[in-house]
């Protein structure tokens, strides 16, 4: 048994050989891309064989040998290990590159003929194969170490990145859509980042000084767990909608107030509401950070004559920074993906297209939202983890 | 344990009768929210709605509670490491994807009702199962493991009659914060067309009435506490048990 994100045997088995297998599998049953005359008609498949036999037979040929890579024996040498690691991790991300280019020639031939109106999706196969292949990245570059998992997600949003910036899935109707709603799109992207980032950096604000009176009294740990915990019963929606009329009595009430952006329309309800439900994990994780120092060391350390002061900063806080770092990640993917709900109380933010495409049920402008969203909070959470890993002791071995 | 089941009844009696006679709370929410024209939610009734609230949430949670179960057992089985490395991949991937984006991406496939929200429910609530899954069964001690072998026990007897009942509380936690969650969860379904106590909230939203959004938290958050001490009771009465055999 061995903890999540570290070492994989030299010749890892059968469960990860079938990601890549099957994410060919799924591109030939399920089709890659539909296409549909215009936005009211029911999208039709269509075959993946439809597709320039090369892009298909590329992706075919990389998905399989990605497979294989995964069973080949890697020699007996340590460094013979790592670099069959770093090798199969390179095929995993070229057989999601050729997915990508895949797609994108498919999208073109499917386009041809038809009329500007015309709309061209991507296929159920093709979100299956997508989700397959980033499984299997994210799998193999955990054999890397703890910062391998974080660094291969990240290395699968740039070729995501780069393939947008080429315009190699221009032919998509989705792409089309986001360009011409670029700036609506990087509005709502500032948003998103903005009510995220505040709302982490105002549950941090109220989280330490939780934290260090909980550490100190018993009393004081038992009676904020039992507040933050009956806050996260109290449904996300429901808590923005009860600080919105509130934040507009306040800013009713007191004009200065008001002209800092305490009002009830605007970001500031998700924001303050986000906080309130970060400062559980982040509450929760300090303390376990703090508490990660052994005894024994703690002790030693008093024993030499050091300070509850000296104690606290040259011991408690060093000895825990990667499980402090731990708990920001996860309240700052947390954040990512609540600030979603800021658009159901006017707060902005990329929810703002998810809410519109379900009003309209419209798939597409539903994914111009979640998908910035996922690689937004896939980001976070990557850049983070590098971070984590970087603060954990070094484990040589 | 008396105490705490006659404590949980007394709760779902008060919430049952709170929901029945909300229209008697009339005043106090006219006095809450003075601008209001219409202080309670009265559009439907809200008892069939709690119902079906907690219908969903509990076929999400014992679909969830199938799916983590398996894939926990599934994970702390493998000893080629195929599956393991794949469900932690899985883990930390599923956990970017919000919830309100798995209701938003299902409801064009499913339509309108309470099969997007099902979805995500069951997405989700099989994550914290799964996790205490493999806690539990990958730190349980190497000689219960051994003991069971010796007395005859093949691997599958040993983690049926051996370590799946050690490791029952720790799974039932998870079932626990899973069935939490959900409750809370569900209420964003209601965007999704999903009946359930999610509906006053998203009807209070959508009319500026902040009276019917607080009665939506109130109710929702109550239900939470009440199937939280429900799964406390139901874990200490499965532990009890099997003490005693």
């Amino acid at each position: 048994m061995h903890p999540p994100g570290l070492a994989l045997p030299a010749r890892p088995g059968w469960g990860l050989v079938l990601l890549p297998v099957f994410a060919v599998g799924v591109a030939f049953t399920l089709g890659i891309v539909a296409t549909a005359p215009n936005r009211l008609l029911t999208a039709r498949t269509v075959s993946a064989l439809a597709a320039p036999g090369w892009s298909l037979a590329l992706y075919a040929i990389a998905c399989v040998a990605a497979g294989g890579l995964v069973r080949m024996r890697a020699g007996s040498l340590a460094h013979m290990a790592r670099l069959a690691r770093l090798a199969r991790l390179g095929a995993a991300l070229s057989a999601f590159g050729l997915l990508l280019l895949l797609l994108g020639e498919a999208a073109t031939s499917a386009r041809v003929g038809l009329g500007p109106n015309a709309r061209v999706a991507l296929a159920p196969g093709a979100w299956v194969a997508i989700g397959l292949l980033t499984l299997f990245a994210a799998a193999l570059g955990g054999s890397l170490g703890r910062a391998g998992r974080p660094a291969a997600l990240a290395a699968l949003l740039g070729i995501v990145a780069a393939f947008l910036a080429s315009g190699g899935l221009d032919a998509l109707s989705l792409v089309r859509e986001a360009g011409e709603r670029r700036e609506d799109l990087v509005q709502a992207l500032v948003e998103h980042c903005w009510i995220a980032g505040g709302a982490l950096l105002l549950a941090l604000a109220v989280a330490v000084p939780m934290t260090l009176a909980a550490f100190r009294f018993r009393a004081a740990e038992r009676a904020l767990v039992a507040v933050l915990s009956t806050i996260q019963t109290i449904p996300s929606i429901a808590l923005f909608g009860l600080l919105l009329p509130l934040f507009s009595a306040i800013g009713a009430a007191s004009p200065t107030l008001r002209a800092l952006g305490l009002r009830g329309i605007g970001p500031a309800p998700a924001i303050v509401g986000i906080a309130a439900y970060l400062a559980l994990p982040l509450v929760a994780g300090f303390l376990a950070g703090l508490r990660a120092a052994e005894e024994s060391v703690v002790e030693a350390a008093r024993g030499l004559g050091l300070t509850a002061r000296e104690v606290l900063t040259g011991v408690r806080l060093p000895l825990g920074l990667p499980v402090f770092v731990g708990s920001l990640r996860t309240g700052a993917v947390q954040a990512v993906g609540l600030g979603a709900l800021a658009a159901l109380v006017g707060g902005g933010g990329l929810g703002t297209f998810v809410f519109q495409g379900v009003g309209q049920l419209a798939v597409d402008v539903v994914l111009l939202g979640a998908l910035p969203i996922v690689g937004l909070a896939l980001g976070v959470d990557g850049a983070l983890g590098v971070a984590e890993a970087a603060a954990a002791p070094r484990r040589d071995g | 344990m008396r105490s705490a089941l006659a404590r949980l009844a007394l709760s779902l009696l008060l919430f049952v009768l709170a929901l029945r006679f909300l229209p008697l709370g009339a005043p106090l929410f006219a006095a809450l929210f003075p601008g209001v024209a219409r202080p309670v939610f009265e559009a439907d009734d809200l008892l069939s709605l709690a119902f079906e609230h907690a219908l969903l949430v509990a076929a999400a949670t014992l679909l969830a509670s199938l799916a983590g179960l398996a894939g926990g057992i599934a994970a702390s089985r493998d000893r080629d490491d195929g599956v393991r490395p794949v469900l932690d991949a899985l883990f930390s991937l599923a956990q970017a994807v919000p919830p309100v984006a798995v209701v938003a991406l299902a409801l064009p496939l499913t339509g309108f009702g309470p099969a997007p929200t099902l979805i995500a429910l069951v997405l989700y609530g099989a994550l914290p199962v799964m996790r205490a899954t493999t806690g539990a069964l990958g730190a349980m001690p190497g000689e219960v493991i051994e003991a069971a072998r010796g007395q005859g026990m093949t691997p599958l007897q040993s983690l049926l009659r051996v370590e799946l009942p050690l490791a029952a509380p720790v799974i039932m936690a998870g079932v626990r914060t899973s069935a939490v969650l959900g409750v809370a969860t569900a209420a964003v379904g209601a965007v999704a067309g999903s009946r359930g106590l999610g509906l006053p909230i998203i009807v209070g939203l959508a009319n500026g009435n902040p009276a019917y959004v607080l009665q939506g938290a109130i109710f929702v958050a109550w239900l939470a506490l009440i199937v939280d001490g429900a799964l406390a009771l139901a874990t200490r009465a499965l532990t009890s048990r099997e003490g005693h055999a």
